[in-house]
């Protein structure tokens, strides 16, 4: 037992290494999001209390936000440096997944081998360590308590306590947790398809859980579903924008990105865990994974996140067919070789998904914000007029007000916000002066900030319709330019 | 001792309900502000048409045969001036007196936790809180069913009632005459030629009446649909919630479905309360004013549902506490939620001035969006079209122009309308902007801006603004 604790530790501490090695090679952080997070951390630091009005975006606009995370970043911040709480708290919440991982598996299976490496395998899966990494997500605390709250569940005899406390803290934090609701009434459905009885206390916590989850997902966003039903779960995200969520995908997209090995594994994990076994527990994520597959099939999830959310779930559900495979070769010829087989499935997974891993997290890696477009940003934040609205492609909003300080068009909150997106895309794309600055009037638009992501988003080499007359190239680089509009 | 102890409950039990239910009725006088007047718009339709009763109403589409219902207009013409206000708090009190007799008459056990469900549901308190034919109708079906399972001579006084409500409210009357149906079928089976007489005399009473309604105005089907269409639409009509404008508090059906459950086993004993729900259920996803009557169902199932999950054995007692109370909370979140809308809802006090100068202007036609028809037609001006668009005089072609004339930008053919219509006023709200376009200067909001020829802002207060049309000649 002591012995898998320990090999446990040592795969924690290989995924977080791993993590880290990506992390400590910039200053910046990845995604959009992190800058959001960043910023609003740095609000409550300084004022000891959440934004509710954002001056910056969409040059003003009330925030929607629990900030719950920011709160949490901004406790640690106050006896952690930056670094450890930017840079290292994210990477080491999500490779915390691991023990839950181990957790669940375990109870599943009751082996002392097809958890470890189940664990193994969640720490990396391609599309979880390329989304997550180097990122100040707020689904680095949403995921690991999602799936303790599954484990609590398991355990509701022993776990009650902490299953009520997750109740109350899970549908604050973010609203992904509608998504364990969900699963669990799916639970409860297929039990009763099975025609097997569900355990008294499990059943009365799914009933606690879900009408929790309700209640508070109408208290918390009640604006958003009176003005627009139950479109609000897609977060007014607009059409235009929603339709590319799920425009480059297939069969090879979903098995690089989960793996091979958690996506076969997983599957047969199912089939044992459901027809064979009938075990509660695995009826329990198997509703997860239905739940998750609903959610994407309606488009009510970002396509990224359910496919991180699918993984995990597939390498948990690994345990079980490697499970079964162990004892299967135990009765075998092939028992001889058990520790070659070990060390075959390792290599495997080396191959399979630590490569894979590597190599998409490199890929984003190199695609993230470089050091030329941070100075860009860090030029208007010292010469633009305080009151000036800078321009950027709607991934950058969030950057643009963290960083340069100054306010934005839009950025890709969109819950409340008025529709910008295809007016950005226009003034950023068109080829006529003319369109662009009637645009750029109606917003207030000071400055242009094009950077490598808008040339790439649009395909260009730089604004098509720039005229000596109208925009004045302020700082110009090879990876970042900033024009200022004078016409 | 104990005796005692439980009467004083009771009775305090009861008190609270008495003070739930003024409170409830006394919603829009207590909390809305004086100025703003009834929320909503078909309060504003019956007071005018009440007050200028007759067969002919010169405002609405320009002018047009009166073809709407005419009992709540009627019994309004007949009250003075002053009673009309409080309509909606007597016709709520009348209503939920009824129903607490029925209750009994159904021997309903929870019936203080299902008329405390009622009061706090939205549909109650927009039934009883604005006027509206429904409130009438609905009061009068309580009426037909409470004197119906009279064992006296006082049963046969139901076929008039059953016979009055298609006049005051037809979608009512309707499906209280199939209610009334399975009441006779599943229940009070020896009563089944009372039943058919009672039909037979309502659907009587209503082809004369609306035959002749048919017969002077004319019958269009109607090419456009007011009511918005699509799951979400549908949702969001049903479910106050979802921002309904009255309908169902979600915690309530939840609750609803809990007593179903609870019923279940029951259910051959209660096939009237099942078809009659079901009925009203899926009626209510497509025509909202089954809401009203299907809000009554939700009201006893639910407190069945309370009851059920109360007194069922819970392994966590803990769990249990925590779901009636997330349940009960749910009910409290949804009726303040509904009424902290319903008492801000439209028309507010930007809209009531606007309504007053209107009052005052010399010229008569005013364009606007249909939705605000009524105010405009209650302000004094004809207006081209409005919600009363059943048996309306030409109403696809006037949506089509209305439609033509929000979205275009070619001043000639916005002049062409205007002047089919003798259009003098155009009256524009912040609301009606928002809804109808999407930009500052689509359609005929450019034409507003730019053609300072055709278009002179004659009032812009509060969101509000009234253009005069100038004259071309």
């Amino acid at each position: 037992m002591k012995r898998d604790y320990v090999i446990l530790f040592v795969i924690f501490i290989l995924t977080l290494f791993f993590r880290a090695m990506f992390v400590s090679e910039t200053p910046y952080f990845n995604e959009d999001s992190a800058y959001y997070n960043l910023r609003h951390t740095d609000y409550i630091s300084q004022n000891i209390q959440p934004m509710i009005y954002d001056d910056l975006s969409y040059g003003g606009r009330y925030v929607i936000d629990s900030h719950i995370f920011h709160l949490v970043l901004a406790g640690f911040r106050s006896f952690l440096p930056d670094f450890l709480v930017f840079k290292i708290l994210p990477e080491l919440l999500f490779a915390l997944m691991i023990f839950i991982v181990y957790a669940i598996a375990k109870r599943l299976t009751e082996n002392t081998t097809a958890p470890l490496l189940a664990a193994l395998i969640s720490g990396f899966i391609p599309v979880f360590v390329a989304n997550t990494v180097n990122t100040i997500s707020v689904y680095s605390i949403v995921l690991p308590l999602i799936f303790y709250q599954v484990y609590c569940l398991m355990n509701i005899d022993t776990h009650k306590g902490r299953f009520i406390v997750l109740s109350f803290l899970l549908p604050i934090i973010h609203p992904f947790t509608a998504i364990l609701a969900i699963s669990f009434v799916f639970y409860a459905i297929l039990l009763s398809i099975e025609s097997i009885k569900i355990k008294k206390a499990a059943r009365e916590a799914v009933l606690f859980f879900v009408m929790l989850v309700l209640l508070m997902g109408f208290i918390v966003y009640k604006k958003a579903f009176i003005e627009f039903g139950l479109y609000a779960v897609l977060q007014n995200v607009p059409a235009a924008l929603f339709s590319t969520y799920f425009q480059n995908i297939n069969v090879f997209s979903l098995i690089y990105g989960i793996g091979i090995i958690p996506l076969i594994l997983g599957a047969l994990g199912i089939v044992f865990g459901i027809a064979w076994e009938r075990s509660d527990s695995a009826f329990l994520l198997s509703g997860l994974v239905l739940a998750d597959f609903l959610l994407l099939f309606l488009r009510l999830i970002n396509f990224t996140t359910g496919m991180i959310f699918l993984g995990i779930l597939l390498s948990i559900l690994s345990a079980i067919s490697i499970s079964k495979a162990i004892s299967y070769v135990k009765i075998t010829k092939f028992a001889r070789m058990k520790k070659y087989i070990f060390v075959s499935f390792i290599v495997l997974i080396i191959l399979l998904l630590g490569i894979p891993s590597y190599t998409s997290t490199r890929k984003i890696m190199q695609l993230g914000v470089s050091g030329e477009e941070m100075q860009a940003l860090e030029w208007i934040r010292d010469n633009a007029p305080e009151d000036s609205t800078v321009l950027g492609n709607i991934e950058e909003g969030n950057m643009i007000a963290d960083i340069a300080k100054r306010k934005t068009v839009a950025d890709n909150i969109f819950m409340f916000a008025p529709d910008r997106y295809d007016d950005v895309k226009l003034m950023l794309s068109t080829e006529s002066l003319v369109k662009a600055t009637q645009l750029m009037h109606k917003y207030g638009v000071g400055y242009v900030f094009v950077s490598q992501s808008t040339r790439r988003m649009y395909n260009m080499e730089d604004l098509k319709y720039v005229s000596e007359e109208c925009f004045e190239p302020e700082f110009e680089r090879e990876k970042a330019k900033v024009y200022k509009l004078v016409c | 001792m104990k005796g005692k102890k439980q009467k004083f409950t009771s009775l305090s039990a009861s008190l609270g309900l008495a003070l739930a239910l003024v409170m409830a009725l006394l919603l829009v006088m207590v909390f809305r502000s004086p100025d703003s007047m009834l929320p909503g718009t078909e309060s504003y339709s019956l007071i005018r048409s009440a007050v200028d009763f007759g067969m002919n109403d010169n405002l609405s589409f320009g002018g047009r045969f009166a073809a709407y219902p005419i009992g709540a207009r009627y019994v309004l013409s007949l009250m003075p001036e002053y009673i009309i206000p409080i309509m909606p708090f007597i016709l709520g009190a009348i209503s939920f007196i009824l129903l607490m007799l029925l209750l009994k008459d159904f021997d309903i056990k929870p019936k203080r936790l299902a008329l405390a469900a009622l009061i706090a549901s939205p549909a109650f308190i927009f039934m009883f809180n604005t006027l509206n034919t429904a409130s009438f109708a609905l009061m009068l079906s309580l009426l037909g069913f409470w004197l119906f399972s009279r064992k006296s001579f006082a049963r046969f006084f139901s076929i008039i009632i059953f016979s009055l409500i298609p006049l005051f409210d037809l979608a009512i009357g309707i499906l209280s005459l199939a209610l009334l149906l399975f009441y006779a079928l599943f229940r009070l089976k020896h009563r089944k030629p009372l039943m058919i007489a009672s039909l037979a005399v309502s659907f009587a009473v209503s082809a004369a009446y609306y035959g002749y309604l048919i017969l002077n105005s004319g019958f269009e089907r109607l090419l456009f649909d007011l009511s918005p269409s699509g799951l979400n639409n549908m949702l969001s009509s049903f479910l106050s919630d979802l921002g309904a404008e009255y309908g169902i508090g979600l915690f309530a059906l939840i609750l609803a479905v809990f007593g179903i459950i609870s019923f279940w086993e029951l259910k051959y004993k209660n096939l009237f309360a099942f078809f009659s729900f079901t009925l009203l259920l899926v009626t209510g996803l497509f025509f909202s004013k089954a809401i009203f009557l299907l809000n009554i169902f939700i009201a006893i199932f639910a407190a069945y549902g309370f009851l059920s999950i109360y007194n069922a054995k819970w392994e966590s007692a803990v769990f249990q506490r925590f779901v009636l109370l997330i349940l009960a909370c749910g009910l409290i979140f949804s009726t303040l939620s509904y009424c902290q809308r319903f008492i801000a809802g439209e028309p507010n006090e930007g809209i009531i001035q606007g309504m007053e100068y209107l009052k005052n202007l010399p010229k008569e036609v005013v364009f606007s969006d249909y939705s605000r028809g009524s105010w405009v037609s209650f302000a004094g001006k004809k207006n081209v079209m409005d919600e009363n668009v059943w048996l309306a005089p030409n109403a696809n072609e006037r949506w089509k122009d209305s439609q033509d004339l929000f979205y275009t930008r070619d001043i000639e053919k916005a002049r062409q309308i205007i002047d089919k219509y003798n259009i003098d006023y155009i009256w524009l709200d912040s609301a009606m902007i928002q809804k109808q376009w999407n930009g500052q200067e689509e359609g005929l909001l450019f034409l507003l801006k730019y053609s300072s020829s055709s278009f002179k802002i004659i009032y812009n207060k509060q969101g509000v603004q009234v253009w005069e049309v100038v004259s071309s000649n």
